[in-house]
């Protein structure tokens, strides 16, 4: 039986988590709606994307809008399959409880 | 969601099903592209057309297509740059809109430049709307939105008809295409927009 240990810790967070769930979903993200989303501060929202970036699940662009900065947040590849590695761990986990 | 805490398994769950929940707005649209082209190629249609009836044969109404749709055209740039700056988030389906659009556009183009080369106006108005018919059954799907289904399918119907019409019977022909594909479901789907936006 999995143990909760081997859920991949970068992802076995509630914010981390709840950010890559909403990359899954879509083509690219700015920010603001990451932020939207999942009702975090910028600042906790901001260290967890930076902690996702270097885990290397997602990409993060930083541009200008307007004069004003825009980051975009995208997953990739290496992220996707975190994810559904997760997804499994965590199903076989509860379906073993 | 304020600070790192330890989470269950069925937390971890509902976060992920929560926050999937909250991505699945499907993609929406306004109907303003839909009413845009609709109305133009409507009114050349019409503009062209009527005069030739009128006025024995004479051809000033086409005047109405280049410039009505050098007018769309325009019109089409300043609006996508704009939205395209306002969206937040591009979903899948979304890009799926964008390359489903930029074929009808190739088709278009094809189509013309080889209709007017090649072959009368009809026969390049009936590959126009079966072009036309393409796109709103795709973007139809898309959007799930059954009425620009519908209006493909009409577009499908009267591009085959218009085949066998001599000129300048198609031009009719188009102004009622569009008016069942693009004008009534791009006021359904404003309508539509408005109320879920409410």
């Amino acid at each position: 039986m999995k143990s909760f240990q081997e859920l991949d810790p970068v992802l076995h967070s509630q914010l981390r988590l709840a950010v890559m769930s909403l990359l899954i979903a879509v083509k690219e993200a700015e920010f603001t709606y990451l932020k939207e989303k999942t009702e975090a501060t910028a600042g906790n929202l901001s260290v967890q994307v930076q902690k996702l970036k270097e885990a290397g699940y997602i990409d993060v662009e930083k541009s200008f809008r307007d004069n004003y900065p825009l980051t975009t947040c995208r997953i990739t590849s290496a992220g996707k399959k975190a994810f559904n590695k997760y997804v499994d761990a965590l199903q076989q986990y509860i379906h073993k409880k | 969601m304020k600070t790192e805490r330890h989470i269950t398994e069925k937390e971890s769950l509902s976060i992920i099903q929560s926050m999937l929940s909250k991505t699945q707005l499907g993609v929406r649209d306004n109907g303003f592209m839909f009413l845009l082209w609709g109305w133009l190629v409507f009114l050349a249609a019409m503009i062209h057309y009527i005069p030739f009836m009128l006025m024995d044969g004479n051809t000033i109404g086409g005047l109405a297509w280049p410039v009505l749709m050098s007018i769309g055209g325009v019109v089409s740039t300043i609006y996508g740059i704009r939205k395209g700056k306002q969206e937040q988030v591009r979903t899948y389906a979304h890009q799926m809109l964008r390359l489903t659009t930029l074929c009808m556009g190739v088709g278009i183009a094809f189509t013309i430049t080889f209709g007017i080369l090649f072959t009368t106006w009809p026969v390049t108005y009936g590959f126009l709307m079966l072009v036309y018919g393409t796109w709103l059954f795709m973007s139809g799907g898309i959007l799930e939105f059954r009425p620009l289904q519908v209006g493909g399918v009409v577009n499908w119907v009267l591009g085959a008809i218009t085949f066998f019409v001599p000129e300048p019977h198609e031009l009719p022909m188009i102004a009622f295409a569009v008016l069942a594909g693009y004008i009534i479901p791009g006021y359904m789907l404003k309508a539509k927009f408005k109320k879920e936006a409410a």
